[in-house]
């Protein structure tokens, strides 16, 4: 996200509560303690209810801090210093807002009515994003994931993704949106955006949400991986037939060495300037490795002060920000007879959806075009690239949210919610959806249609983490912690795969 | 980039604050849950929100009974400081995540601590309020 944008966002963020139950009394280990210094509200097993002010201290047996215990009916209070973990149902953060309509939303949400969260707890890894369907013929297709890895507030971004539905009966475009994952969304604003081309035509969004019209689009003369082995056949075609990098590579890894590239070389029509690489791909698991398991999940408690306060600050919410969008993600780059230029960045996109993009690249030798696309190691399931020798870019018609529906019930407030980018946001919690309307005017010309979406989530802090940390500090952005993911990634990426489709949270 | 943060900076500085601060609000600084108002066809039910079901509220009522309102019975749904958030005919599920988290017992209440609860009001069984 443009920091320009991002930055004034900060003055608009909401305050969030933290909320995580079943502690349990287990060793969380030597690590401990764990300091969280936002108010905490402890509700125990016995039905009294204890406020830390200023926050407090978990140990490996018990939470400490200077508390006032209050009974069942309010009728008594005490103050208390510690309460044993194995009393404690669950607990709440409160953090203040910043901002002012909806000053306090719920960023970590596990409640005791909602079984199925609880039940899921200990092993759901499935996100992170909302995922977007559209009917078609009474099934539910995946269509997109909006803004993946917008982990907090201050990240929150627009995405826009190439939608491939039709229209229904009426003409409307209706698009589910649904909360699969063990976090909380906030929509900031869904729109609609139209794009009319010709019917030789294929409309795609470039790296910086731009849009594109493509056309004359060509197969690669050929393509290596780093270890100079052709892998032109994995990009030939919308197949399913995916590259993914060798575990060969893999096993080499090491801290100064993390990246896989491929290299690529295609036909450049003659006189052209500049070509558009075409790509269908989305992330591996290896991205969701390093936010689950060591961004969050290693400094188990303390991840909730991370997400709940530390990334809530401009400086070290830009030093995550910035390392992230230098470290992971792709590099495009051109190769001008010297040396390969980087000319883009792609930005992760997530690993649910597939993602269709154009990225435009200089041609600086005549006749063809080397391009080398740059990445951790493993980051990317990349099923097909191919060259465009046309292109435009084009302005879409957009086409505002008009109407959303939970079930059967239009839900006004939350149409209010999401029309705007402003400070108002649909919040979702894990296991909910909703159908959002649009009414495009109606065409016989080829258009394409993409979603814009903008908003962020948090993570729920998920009871195993708590239980067993493994840092004694929160998340640092190195190269170590890639090193560390791409470490576990590759021992654990055949049941890890399997498991992230499993614990995918039904909606209701 | 360092001038934008500091005119971020000064920005935030110099933002107004509304709506609850975690200063003055009683579901953060207090054990109670946020005070309630619900209008209902025929009467008005005024109190402390204890806990959010999925089909009803509970509620401690000013005049100190603990009652059950069905969510069906509700018009409309006042809650301090964070506004209306249930309004007959609309679909209640995000307002019911957000007033959770504020009720007194988020994580809802076992069948024998309801009982105490209950015991502690003279009741045995909840009211319910339509």
């Amino acid at each position: 996200m443009d920091r320009r944008v991002a930055l004034p966002l900060v003055l608009l963020v909401s305050a969030c509560i933290h909320v995580y139950q079943s502690i349990r009394p287990r060793p969380l280990d030597r690590h401990t303690p764990v300091v969280v210094t936002t108010p905490v509200k402890a509700h125990l097993v016995d039905g009294s209810t204890v406020v830390f002010l200023a926050g407090l201290t978990v140990d490996s047996a018990e939470v400490r801090g200077e508390g006032n215990r209050y009974s069942l009916t309010l009728r008594d209070s005490a103050a208390v210093s510690s309460i044993p973990l194995d009393s404690i149902v669950g607990m709440e953060a409160f953090e203040q807002s910043v901002n002012g309509a909806s000053s306090f939303a719920v960023s970590v949400l596990a409640t005791g009515g909602t079984a199925l969260v609880v039940g899921a707890l200990a092993v759901a890894i499935f996100g992170s994003c909302p995922t977007v369907y559209a009917d078609s013929a009474g099934t539910a297709l995946l269509q997109a994931e909006g803004f993946s890895y917008s982990i907090a507030p201050i990240f929150e971004s627009r995405d826009v993704d190439r939608l491939r539905l039709v229209q229904a009966a009426d003409g409307s475009v209706r698009l589910e949106i649904r909360n699969e994952a063990l976090e909380t969304h906030y929509v900031n604003q869904l729109e609609l955006l139209e794009v009319v081309h010709g019917s030789m035509e294929t409309a795609l969004v470039d790296e910086r949400n731009g849009l594109l019209v493509v056309a004359d689009q060509h197969a690669l003369t050929r393509a290596t991986d780093r270890r100079g082995h052709d892998v032109t056949g994995a990009f030939a075609a919308e197949d399913g037939n995916v590259y993914r990098t060798a575990a060969h590579t893999m096993e080499q890894a090491q801290l100064s060495d993390l990246d896989d590239w491929i290299d690529l070389t295609a036909p450049a029509p003659p006189g052209a300037d500049s070509v558009a690489i075409v790509l269908r791909l989305r992330n591996s698991l290896l991205n969701t490795t390093l936010l689950y398991d060591v961004m969050l999940g290693d400094p188990g408690a303390r991840s909730l002060d991370w997400v709940g306060k530390d990334l809530k600050q401009v400086g070290p919410a830009l030093a995550v920000a910035q390392w992230y969008q230098q470290r992971m993600g792709m590099n495009v780059a051109v190769n001008d007879g010297r040396q390969y230029r980087v000319v883009a960045h792609l930005r992760d996109t997530g690993p649910i959806a597939w993602k269709d993009v154009a990225i435009v690249v200089p041609v600086v030798t005549p006749g063809s075009v080397r391009v080398r696309l740059t990445f951790p190691m493993d980051n990317w399931r990349i099923d097909r690239i191919a060259v465009a020798h046309r292109f435009r870019r084009v302005s879409p018609t957009v086409i505002r949210l008009a109407e959303v529906r939970e079930g059967e019930t239009s839900n006004p407030t939350a149409l209010a919610s999401m029309h705007d980018a402003d400070g108002r946001y649909l919040q979702t919690s894990p296991g909910q959806r909703f159908t959002a309307v649009f009414h495009p005017r109606s065409s016989a010309e080829p258009r394409t249609f993409f979603l814009a979406a903008q908003g962020y989530y948090t993570e729920w802090v998920r009871a195993s983490w708590l239980r067993s940390p493994r840092a004694d500090h929160g998340f640092v952005p190195s190269d170590s912690a890639l090193a560390r993911a791409l470490d576990r990634w590759r021992m654990s990426q055949d049941s890890l795969e399997a498991l992230f489709t499993a614990t995918r949270i039904p909606t209701r | 980039m360092r001038a934008y943060i500091a005119v971020a900076g000064a920005l935030l500085f110099a933002a107004c604050y509304h709506g609850p601060s975690i200063y003055t609000f009683d579901p953060v600084r207090r054990p109670t849950g946020v005070d309630a108002d619900l209008r209902l066809e025929k009467q008005r039910v005024s109190g402390e929100l204890l806990e959010v079901q999925d089909s009803a509220l509970i509620v401690l009522t000013d005049s100190k009974r603990v009652v059950s309102v069905p969510l069906r019975a509700i018009r409309a749904g006042l809650f301090a400081k964070l506004g209306t958030l249930l309004i007959e005919g609309w679909e209640p599920h995000s307002a019911l995540a957000k007033l959770r988290s504020f009720s007194r017992f988020p994580f809802g209440l076992t069948p024998e601590l309801r009982a105490r609860l209950l015991a502690a009001y003279g009741q045995t069984e909840l009211e319910v309020v339509r």
